[in-house]
């Protein structure tokens, strides 16, 4: 669990205005650290902080090292895949994000964190 | 089609009189009301029709985009550094990227000083290149790649390529970690 933060006075559009996900801007193409939430067979349900979860196929090398809880470097192609159909009034929505699974986040002494 | 017993399809007298027309309807099981109908028909017909739905008129034009003065800054950092080299850690809201540490920089230079803005672009490359933080500058577009090409072969190699050497990436990513 994160350690909880004192309460600042600031108010919340200084607080988005400074957030990453701001600093992040158009989410195309952009690496982020995740980390795994739900894992059935092999897909690697992965939340990295943005709006929605992404899923991903565990990969054939290394696989087995990524449990719940395993930290994973992903490229971000879309926050929210989302389109509107022919006729129709809003979107639709999947409720899932779409990245590239890189890997696990290696740190300085090559072990991947466990959370 | 014989009939429809689908209530909005016509009226409820035209619908019984074609079942009945049809011989669906037996003339035994002839509605009470149906004689009184035909004699004395109502002012208006009781057909069901559709309200007009309102098509879906642009109504997010209301709801303004959030766009700051840094953003400037950010997409010419992403136009010409790319995505950073440092992944993004969305989950903390203390989190400072390359880019963010980028913007800072600028507008602190900005503020001190009054060049223009792609001049400043370069100080602030330079700033960052000072402190430790090493920025890759990425291939380009592929017309402007030939063009690139073409000029690095009479250029020397240029002050502006800043290349991330394995060491200074590994302390880089010492001075910075989490």
């Amino acid at each position: 669990l994160l350690p909880v933060k004192v309460m600042t006075s600031e108010s919340f559009a200084a607080l988005l205005r400074r957030s990453p996900l701001i600093q992040m801007g158009p989410a195309r193409d952009k690496v982020v650290v995740g980390r795994i939430i739900h894992v059935v067979k092999d897909d690697l349900y992965i939340d990295f902080g943005g709006k929605f979860h992404c899923v991903c196929r565990r990969p054939a090398v290394g696989g087995e090292k990524l449990q719940r809880g395993s930290r994973v470097r992903l490229r971000v192609q879309d926050l929210e895949l989302s389109s509107r159909f022919l006729g129709g009034q809003t979107d639709t929505t999947l409720l899932e994000a779409q990245a590239v699974l890189l890997g696990p986040l290696e740190t300085r002494d090559g072990r991947d964190h466990q959370n | 089609m014989a009939g429809s017993r689908l209530e909005r399809v016509g009226t409820v007298f035209s619908r019984v009189r074609d079942l009945m027309c049809s011989g669906v309807m037996k003339p035994a099981d002839k509605p009470i009301w149906f004689d009184v109908y035909e004699a004395f028909p109502p002012k208006k017909e009781p057909l069901y029709v559709k309200t007009k739905t309102r098509t879906f008129v642009n109504k997010q034009s209301n709801v303004p985009a959030i766009f700051y003065a840094e953003d400037k800054v950010r997409a010419w950092f992403y136009e010409h550094y790319g995505t950073g080299s440092r992944s993004f850690d969305l989950s903390n809201s203390n989190f400072v990227s390359v880019c963010q540490r980028f913007v800072l920089k600028y507008s602190e230079l900005k503020s001190h000083s009054e060049l223009e803005d792609s001049a400043l672009y370069e100080m602030t490359a330079k700033a960052l290149l000072s402190e430790g933080i090493t920025l890759k500058q990425r291939a380009r577009h592929p017309v402007s790649l030939i063009k690139a090409h073409v000029h690095t072969h009479t250029h020397t190699h240029t002050p502006d390529q800043l290349t991330c050497t394995h060491e200074e990436k590994q302390n880089f990513q010492g001075t910075h970690g989490k």
